[in-house]
């Protein structure tokens, strides 16, 4: 039990002492993790709208995908990118694979449904009413498609925050396609992996409370949102 | 000749196999309230979402001002902008009353100072200066039913649709309500289409009043309001 109450007390001192690795290493953390969170709701929230918003054949197998990718597990994800990016892939040539690039786009891929299946919830429970009150008030049809957007707002926001929820804290995908390289690709999860396997575990845990606060604001904002 | 603003042709509305409406012929007067009456499921409704370019007939040929709507969906969008519609349950938007009042405005890109010049300027005439900065969802019903129709009227439409619009307000408020339309309407020159269910009310603010049952036309009338 002792080593798990030294683990604690060094913890601590790392993070009164804002140790430069550790605030480093979240910092990147944070970058990779919203960047591809950006990536994905500019493309996610466009398409979740056009699904969820329209009527046309194969509309309902388009959102059973994506309700099953929800649940795809990040290792095969990070698989299916390291098979496409490293040397004899097809994408090799780009040299992406172990760099930052390539974090992003595996947590860009595992954030995409997320906030795809959420926005198309989304936009299908809204009101009919916004519609017809945008159209009666004179919109044209794009200005009614912003009209609905915009009465989504919320739960659009919280369907980025979950998007970003689920890719702060995931392991597989960055460990695969970054490498844990330091002062490169290590993040905070792929950090705990290593420290942990290494008994470092005042560096472990001083990372996990970190990891564990971002997810409480994450947490917190969502709430925020959900009850508007 | 006497000018129409809307004339009906041959109009039907079919939903799953049961038609709804069925007018064979009908032209409404500008500048005059028209009462649409009649029970539950007559189709007045429906018959105003038509004439309020929401509903594409089954079948039938619309004119407004001597222009065939639903023909062309560019015409029908253009209309769109000088028609409007209050519903008996009208949605606002989840923001301030100001900003409700400020879509149509914003939407035919107004000048800020010019939106809110026309946005006091409707808060007075409906006596409700004091909701303007109160979030619209926290609103009563009556309040609400008078925001919708000042938001309604502040793009200055030529023809205003209510749809049972004293339906779910308290009685207080009818009076208030009934006496904001009259007054909108002298001080607008506007067409009003009312539908209801409320005889007496149609005879009390009404020129015409078209009644429907199982979605034919069984009686109209015209007749001075007061």
């Amino acid at each position: 039990m002792d080593f798990i109450f030294e683990g604690f007390k060094q913890s601590v001192y790392l993070l009164i002492s804002l140790d430069r690795e550790v605030i480093g290493i979240t910092f990147l953390s944070l970058k990779i993790s919203l960047i591809a969170t950006l990536l994905a709701s500019l493309i996610g929230v466009p398409l979740g709208f056009i699904i969820g918003a329209y009527q046309f054949p194969g509309k309902s197998a388009i959102i059973t995908f994506f309700n099953t990718l929800l649940s795809f597990p990040t290792v095969v994800v990070g698989l299916f990118v390291f098979a496409f990016i490293s040397r004899q892939g097809p994408l090799g040539f780009l040299g992406l694979l172990f760099t930052p690039t390539a974090m992003i786009i595996g947590q860009f891929l595992l954030a995409i449904p997320i906030i795809t299946a959420l926005t198309i919830s989304a936009v299908q429970s809204i009101d009919e009413r916004v519609r017809l009150t945008a159209l009666t008030l004179g919109a044209n049809r794009i200005q009614t498609s912003i009209a609905i957007l915009s009465e989504t707002r919320f739960a659009l926001i919280a369907a980025i925050i979950a998007g970003f929820s689920r890719i702060i804290g995931e392991v597989g995908s960055a460990i695969m396609l970054g490498g844990n390289i330091r002062n490169y690709t290590r993040t905070i999860t792929t950090a705990i992996a290593l420290e942990t396997s290494k008994g470092e575990f005042g560096f472990a845990i001083a990372l996990g409370l970190i990891l564990m606060l971002v997810s409480f604001f994450v947490n917190l904002i969502f709430r925020y949102f959900q009850k508007r | 000749m006497e000018e129409h603003l809307f004339k009906v042709e041959n109009l039907s509305q079919v939903f799953g196999g049961r038609v709804i409406l069925n007018i064979p012929q009908l032209n409404f007067s500008p500048r005059k309230i028209h009462a649409i009456t009649g029970p539950n499921g007559s189709g007045k409704t429906t018959f105003c979402n038509i004439l309020s370019l929401l509903l594409k007939p089954t079948a039938g040929k619309v004119w407004y001002q001597g222009e065939r709507v639903y023909e062309n969906g560019g015409i029908t969008e253009k209309l769109r902008k000088k028609i409007t519609m209050v519903h008996q349950n009208p949605f606002l938007f989840n923001t301030t009353v100001e900003k409700n009042l400020a879509y149509g405005l914003k939407i035919r890109n107004y000048p800020r100072w010019h939106q809110k010049q026309k946005i006091e300027e409707l808060l007075d005439l409906l006596g409700i200066k004091h909701l303007q900065h109160q979030r619209a969802r926290r609103l009563s019903g009556g309040e609400a039913q008078r925001v919708a129709l000042a938001r309604a009227l502040i793009i200055e439409p030529e023809v205003l649709v209510l749809d049972e619009f004293t339906a779910n307000v308290d009685r207080n408020y009818v009076k208030i309500m009934e006496e904001a339309i009259q007054k909108v309407f002298e001080q607008k020159n506007i067409t009003v289409f009312l539908v209801t269910h409320d005889e007496n009310q149609a005879l009390r603010l009404a020129h015409t009043v078209t009644h429907l049952v199982a979605g034919e036309v069984v009686d109209y009338r015209s007749l001075s309001p007061g």
